[in-house]
């Protein structure tokens, strides 16, 4: 929301104009000058209103400013697939969640739904917000309801992450280095996998070693390899950050270089070589301030040679990396009954997957103070980025060992991906302050362009003879049957915007906000969007009442409500779309037409009148710090999604029995809450704060339409996914289960004739945690700071995949967890999971596990040098802090975590060096 | 009392840029904007429509030789086919068929209806001179003719039932459904055909003998214009559907089309047959069957599976009574079986594609002539075209100038068996003189009460 600025604070105001940029919402920080300076004392950890202050978020972790976000800021839950993705330092999430999912799952746009993210008032993409340097960062709020997101518009319809960077210090030169360097470790805690001497003893109980003892004597003697290691290494990394700043109040200048030559990851071969060079220049004359932002990124990044990391939990423990030769077999076990492809083998080949992205990115903003009320002020902001990708699998993989002599010139494959993108985003505001005697105003007029043009093209090429052949250029002929592929899209957006905002003796204040907009990516026939919002604020601790009170430091006691607009289809949902169809000519190869009479047809059923999501949504919340040492906040919020996409069925004789219509609704309700208390404050300098914060949030599907319902519960439900009015919309769903017939070691089910049917699914329980959040504890002494926070998730539910997959359907031929050995084997025996010829287990209610997690996420010391002592080295200032990320975690559904790419512990010293 | 600032609204300023945000992504699919600006992907989308209509959903298989035709009784079913020629409209697989064709057959109305919408809006694509004129009044004609086999197999004969309400008819891709009467469609079927027919003959290749080809742009030789839409055509549906109306005025304009045809002589009987066993210089229009499958479907049936000719052919005795009947060539020497007219052996004369999927025929056109004067009790005419019709087929009939009307309409049942076996036409003959009983392929008859009506399936 806008908050007022007195007229006093104008002198500063062009400068933190010119930094922040963009809207009013940015630049509203605090309501009085006192809580500022307050709150820059040492060590004292606040929450500014709603944002975060940067030198918290590298309290929590010393580099990932995702990771920092998710301790402080408990309604943001990355997509599902982190899950799996670990400690891959190339992963980028696709969607981030905040406060609840508000689409119906099953249409494309659920994969994606992510916020905006707003740097210094203009828009990035989340790969830039992934590799964001934390040090820049001052501070942070993410918006997630209606009265603060309006004025993003039809962009921020997820929510909007507002990132503003550091000032630059004026004075004399000053260089500032900040080194972070340390050493991961693996957290394979989830994993409890079978070693050699347990794998072979169930192989031999099952029998499959009769008649065979010279195989079992043989492996046995093989020792026992634990294949979970072979990918992993404790790599060393270390990022260097230098800048250069300095200047007067004409002219203000800063240069930036970042170097992470060293940066791998916990398996072997991956690596994200990040640098970075940046300027930017401030120049300020009279009423006139001028600013430009360069920077560029270079990025060279690896994927792991060793492939995924599931893959090293089937590898039987008794078979080894090398032959007795030393040699790496492409096939372990190869001639006897189970033999397994070696993914070690892979790694002795040349093959890489590999990628090397460049980003620029130039801002430049204005500000001109035409009268001491009126402010006119705009940016520019032109983004490129270009992203090429190699893909080299060696001929002598594994994968092409299959190919007939006559295919061999096919082996080998080599391919390119490329990927550009090109952004040119512009504001102009005009901005209006006054006073007259206890009544502000701020009033606000602008207009905001947005058009970019990504483009991408890939290919594939085959038939490289050799190992060393590592190029495209290599390549005999196109992949078979993979065509190449590309595409372009365009995405422009125009809108205008007017927020005002109003304030009463700094007790009373209102603001609204209004924006309407067209985006080439609505509907044809409803292009125009329009966002609103308005907030009330009283300030109680002003009124006279309170005043006097003591205790009381603050109580401030809000509302606001409002409507935004959230982007929910394709083009082709919208738009009729063609395609040729080649093999199918009307008349072909006929004397006069040889080329035959080309077939040409429209592909899809389309509505042009197709509408955005519109989410409804109010809040009240309150503010209370008491004693000078309690600060809690909490808010109930309520957002309605509506005009949800769904499909309904439509009169035949249209030519299409479907359409796309808007029916759909979901709610999103629930509290969030956070918590800092001083519990200690001694003479000696040492403050203790206890901060906890959580969400609880509640998701309904509120309405969907009846056609949509049941095409989609019948499209999923051997996926366990459906929709019912009433329960979440991601909620899960099986057929309960009767326990596993201890006479077959086959599962019986609670429904008809004990077998599994679609009709018998029912709803098994909600996956969004009924309580998530932080806790954890802050504290100085003296020049000393230290933290220690877990994050927690209690009561959801979810489906222990990983248990179906790996014990219920596991294979005996090949390695898993221990609980194999508790599968049914004979008759009789009443068994936890199913026996050895179970190849799929169906949604079924035995896997459902509420899952209750604790983890600890930060362990932070960090010492800051006087002065004095800082000179003594030739530093105006040190700063050394020790950080230990992701030490445990532990939750009461086991599941293993990090498929694709392990999780880590991290130890990270941290330097900042002033000179 | 401070003054406060009201804040107006932000002006939206957008102006004639509205085309800023006209942009479409390049993928595997291609935007309309992009697609749509040369003649040739107007001619392309011509093509698509003919596309879906060959297909086995609609004439490529439920409409002719896979469905309708069994209900003519003409073939002895396997079980399979069985449902279809008991006329057991409840069963799973008539349910199917029926929903099958009106879905496809709306689409590819549907199709008319956007090509014509794409060819009134972009009017700045330079075509061929006339191209464009033939393209909307063949969508026009192809439109009204697809409403109206829609009304052939789900409507009663107009006589029968005039006030039935079913079909709907689709004027446009955004209008909404029209539910018109019985009578009243098929008056506006007639009526909208007659306003393409005017049109065609000015601009349809095969009246003006001026091809609309050029680089890269084909199919409109005179020649190529019977695998279309084309002015014959549409004189030929138009003479179809206004004999069905039974009406004096709908008899005198399905004659006067059928004179049309006749006299200008475009067309004319097959004198051999040589590997041409579907007769195509016959065709007034034909749809080109997906490269073999047609044959496919026919050798499915007729070789594959053994379906024979039933009694209501009555082949023994036709060839008894008119052994050069040209049309034997389509049956085994042994006259069971119906395999060479379609086999992969018939090619079309000229482009020696596979057979042809007859839409509308010469022989047809004379028996609508025929039926027609006969309905206007003239006995003379009736007997001119019927004798020119059986003497190019090298048949014989029993009729001289003298018969009686009963003879004649005899004569035009038994001619309408014979000219139109695996087509399809049969049922729809039966449907317009409403017979209360039909031959049935088991040898006896079947009674027809409320078995002409195809069930309209429900959303």
């Amino acid at each position: 929301m806008i908050k007022l600025l007195r007229v006093k604070e104008r002198k500063s105001l062009l400068l933190g104009m010119l930094l922040l940029g963009s809207t009013a919402v940015t630049m509203a920080q605090t309501d009085s000058r006192q809580d500022v300076r307050d709150s820059q004392e040492k060590g004292k950890v606040w929450n500014m209103g709603e944002s975060l202050s940067g030198e918290q978020l590298r309290r929590f972790h010393p580099t990932d400013l995702l990771k920092a976000l998710q301790v402080m800021e408990p309604s943001l839950r990355l997509a599902g697939d982190a899950e799996l993705y670990g400690s891959d330092l190339n992963y980028v999430p696709k969607s981030i969640d905040i406060r609840g999912k508000k689409s119906i799952l099953g249409t494309d746009m659920e994969e994606s739904a992510m916020p905006l993210i707003v740097v210094d008032g203009y828009e990035v993409s989340i790969d830039r917000l992934a590799d964001f340097d934390i040090h820049r960062v001052k501070s942070v709020s993410v918006l997630k309801d209606a009265a603060a997101m309006a004025i993003y518009g039809i962009r921020g319809g997820n929510g909007v992450i507002v990132v503003t960077t550091n000032d630059i210090h004026s004075g004399t030169l000053r260089v500032t280095y900040r080194f972070d360097g340390g050493v991961d470790m693996a957290d394979l805690s989830s994993y409890d996998l079978m070693n050699a001497r347990q794998k072979l003893a169930l192989e031999k109980e099952m029998g499959l070693y009769e008649g065979n003892e010279e195989l079992y004597q043989s492996r046995l003697k093989n020792g026992n390899t634990n294949w979970l290691e072979v990918p992993l290494q404790k790599p060393f990394r270390h990022k260097h950050q230098i800048e250069v700043e300095g200047g007067d109040s004409t002219m203000l200048y800063r240069v930036y270089l970042l170097a992470t030559p060293g940066n791998k990851g916990i398996m072997k071969g991956s690596k994200r070589d990040h640098y970075a060079v940046g300027t930017r220049l401030n120049y300020t004359h009279k009423g006139l301030s001028i600013s430009d932002e360069l920077r560029v990124d270079v990025i060279y990044s690896k994927d792991s040679p060793y492939g995924i990391f599931m893959n090293y939990m089937a590898i039987n423990p008794y078979y080894r990396k090398y032959a007795a030769d030393g040699v790496a077999e492409s096939v372990l076990g190869e001639g006897t009954f189970n033999p397994q492809p070696s993914p070690f083998y892979e790694t002795t080949l040349s093959s890489f997957s590999k990628n090397r992205a460049t980003r620029v990115i130039n801002n430049v903003q204005a500000a001109w103070e035409i009268t001491g009320e009126l402010t006119l002020s705009g940016h520019f902001a032109f983004t490129k980025d270009f992203n090429k990708q190699d893909q080299f699998v060696s001929p002598k993989s594994y994968r092409f060992m299959g190919l007939p002599i006559e295919d061999s010139e096919l082996a080998g494959e080599y391919g390119i991906r490329r990927n550009n993108t090109t952004v040119y985003e512009e504001k102009l505001m005009l901005n209006y302050r006054n006073e007259f005697g206890r009544h502000h105003l701020n009033a606000l007029l602008g207009i905001h362009s947005y058009a970019s043009k990504v483009y991408s093209d890939n290919y594939t090429g085959v038939g490289l003879a050799s190992d060393h052949m590592n190029y495209i250029s290599f390549a005999q002929k196109y992949a078979f049957d993979r065509k190449p592929g590309g595409r372009e899209f365009r995405d422009r957006l125009f809108g205008g915007y007017a927020a005002a905002s109003y304030d009463y003796d700094g007790r009373y204040e209102a603001d609204a906000v209004l924006r309407v907009e067209k985006s080439s990516r609505l509907a044809p026939k409803k292009q125009v969007a329009t966002s609103w919002g308005i907030n009330g604020r009283w300030n109680v601790h002003r009124e006279a009442m309170l005043s006097g009170c003591k205790r009381v430091d603050r109580l401030v006691l809000q509302a606001g409500v409002g409507v935004t607009p959230g982007f929910q289809f394709d083009y082709n949902q919208v738009n009729p779309v063609y395609a040729y169809d080649i093999d199918n000519p009307y008349l072909n190869g006929a004397k006069n037409n040889s080329l035959g009479l080309v077939t040409l047809s429209q592909v899809n059923h389309y509505n042009p009148r197709l509408k955005w999501r519109s989410d409804r949504n109010f809040y009240v919340g309150a503010e209370l710090s008491m004693w000078e040492r309690l600060e809690a906040r909490v808010r109930y919020y309520n957002t309605l999604s509506r005009d949800l996409v769904v499909l309904k069925g439509n009169d035949i004789a249209t030519g299409f029995a479907e359409k796309w219509v808007n029916d759909g609704e979901i709610r999103n309700a629930g509290v969030e809450f956070s918590l800092n208390a001083g519990i200690w404050k001694d003479a000696e300098g040492l403050s203790l704060n206890l901060l906890v914060n959580g969400i609880a949030n509640k998701n309904e599907l509120v309405k969907v339409s009846d056609y949509y319902r049941l095409k989609y519960n019948a499209e999923y439900a051997e996926t366990g996914r459906q929709l019912t009015e009433g329960k979440a919309v991601n909620a899960i769903y099986a057929v309960k289960s009767a326990g596993i017939d201890p006479a077959t070691g086959k599962e019986i089910y609670a429904g008809n004739r004990g077998e599994w049917s679609a009709g018998d699914i029912t709803y098994q329980g909600d996956p969004t945690p009924k309580l998530a959040g932080s806790f954890g504890l802050t504290g100085t002494y003296g020049n000393w700071d230290f933290n220690c926070m877990f994050r927690y998730s209690f009561g959801g539910k979810v489906y222990n995949q990983e248990a179906a997959e790996f014990t219920d359907m596991a294979d005996l031929n090949a390695n898993g967890p221990v609980q194999m050995r508790d599968k049914w084997r004979k008759a009789g025996q009443d068994a936890k999971w199913q026996g050895f010829d179970n190849r799929l287990t169906l949604p079924t209610s035995r896997f459902v596990e509420t899952r209750n997690i604790l983890s600890l996420s930060s362990l932070h010391v960090g010492y800051r040098f006087d002065a004095a002592l800082a000179e003594k080295m030739y530093m105006t200032g040190l700063r050394v802090a020790l950080s230990c990320n992701d030490l445990f975690y532990s939750s009461s559904a086991k599941m293993e975590r990090g498929l694709i790419y392990p999780f880590a512990r991290s130890f990270t010293l941290s330097l900042q060096a002033t000179f | 009392m401070k003054k406060y600032y009201i804040i107006a609204l932000a002006l939206l300023l957008f102006s004639s840029c509205s085309d800023w945000f006209d942009v479409a992504p390049k993928e595997e699919y291609i935007d309309e904007e992009a697609l749509f600006s040369s003649e040739s992907a107007f001619r392309n989308a011509m093509n698509g429509i003919y596309t879906e209509l060959r297909g086995r959903d609609l004439y490529g298989g439920n409409l002719t030789l896979g469905g309708v035709e069994f209900m003519g009784q003409t073939f002895v079913p396997d079980e399979a086919l069985k449902p279809v020629a008991d006329f057991n409209y409840q069963s799973a697989l008539v349910q199917g068929m029926a929903e099958s064709v009106w879905e496809k057959m709306y689409h590819a109305i549907y199709s008319c209806n956007n090509l014509t919408r794409l060819l009134q809006k972009k009017t700045d694509v330079v075509f061929v001179e006339g191209s464009r004129e033939m393209m909307l009044a063949e969508l026009k004609a192809l439109r009204a003719t697809l409403h109206y086999e829609l009304v052939r197999l789900f409507h009663p004969q107009v006589t029968a039932n005039a006030d039935f309400k079913g079909v709907v008819w689709m004027e446009s891709t955004t209008a909404e459904p029209v539910l018109l009467s019985n009578r009243e469609l098929v008056t506006k079927i007639v009526l909208e055909l007659t306003g393409a027919i005017g049109e065609l003959k000015k601009y349809d290749p095969v009246t003006t003998r001026v091809s609309y080809n050029s680089d890269a742009l084909f199919g409109t030789n005179s020649a190529d214009r019977v695998w279309k839409m084309n002015y014959y055509a549409a004189l030929g549906v138009k003479a179809r559907a206004s004999l069905s109306l039974g009406t004096a005025a709908g008899y005198t304009d399905a004659r006067a089309c059928a004179d049309a045809v006749i006299d200008d002589g475009y067309f004319a009987f097959a004198t051999t047959a040589g590997t041409d066993l579907g007769f195509s210089a016959e065709h007034l229009w034909g749809l080109a069957p997906a490269d073999t499958d047609f044959s496919e479907l026919s050798d499915e049936l007729f070789v594959d599976r053994g379906i024979v000719l039933s009694g209501v052919a009555d082949a023994v005795s036709w060839k008894a009574g008119a052994a050069d009947d040209l049309r034997f060539k389509w049956l085994t020497t042994d006259l069971t079986s119906m395999s060479p007219k379609y086999a992969a052996t018939s090619l079309v004369k000229d482009t020696e594609t596979p057979a042809r999927i007859a839409m509308v025929k010469l022989g047809e056109i004379y028996l609508i002539a025929a039926e027609a004067a006969l309905e206007q009790n003239d006995l003379a005419g009736t007997y001119g075209y019927l004798s020119t019709f059986v003497t190019k087929r090298f048949s014989r009939t029993t009729l001289t100038e003298l018969s009686t009307a009963e003879e004649f309409r005899a004569e035009i049942c038994t001619q309408y068996v014979r000219e139109f076996l695996g087509e399809g036409q049969l049922f729809y003959a039966y449907k317009r003189w409403n017979l209360s009983s039909i031959p049935s392929y088991t040898g006896g008859s079947v009674d027809m009460t409320n078995k002409y009506t195809w069930i309209i399936p429900t959303n």
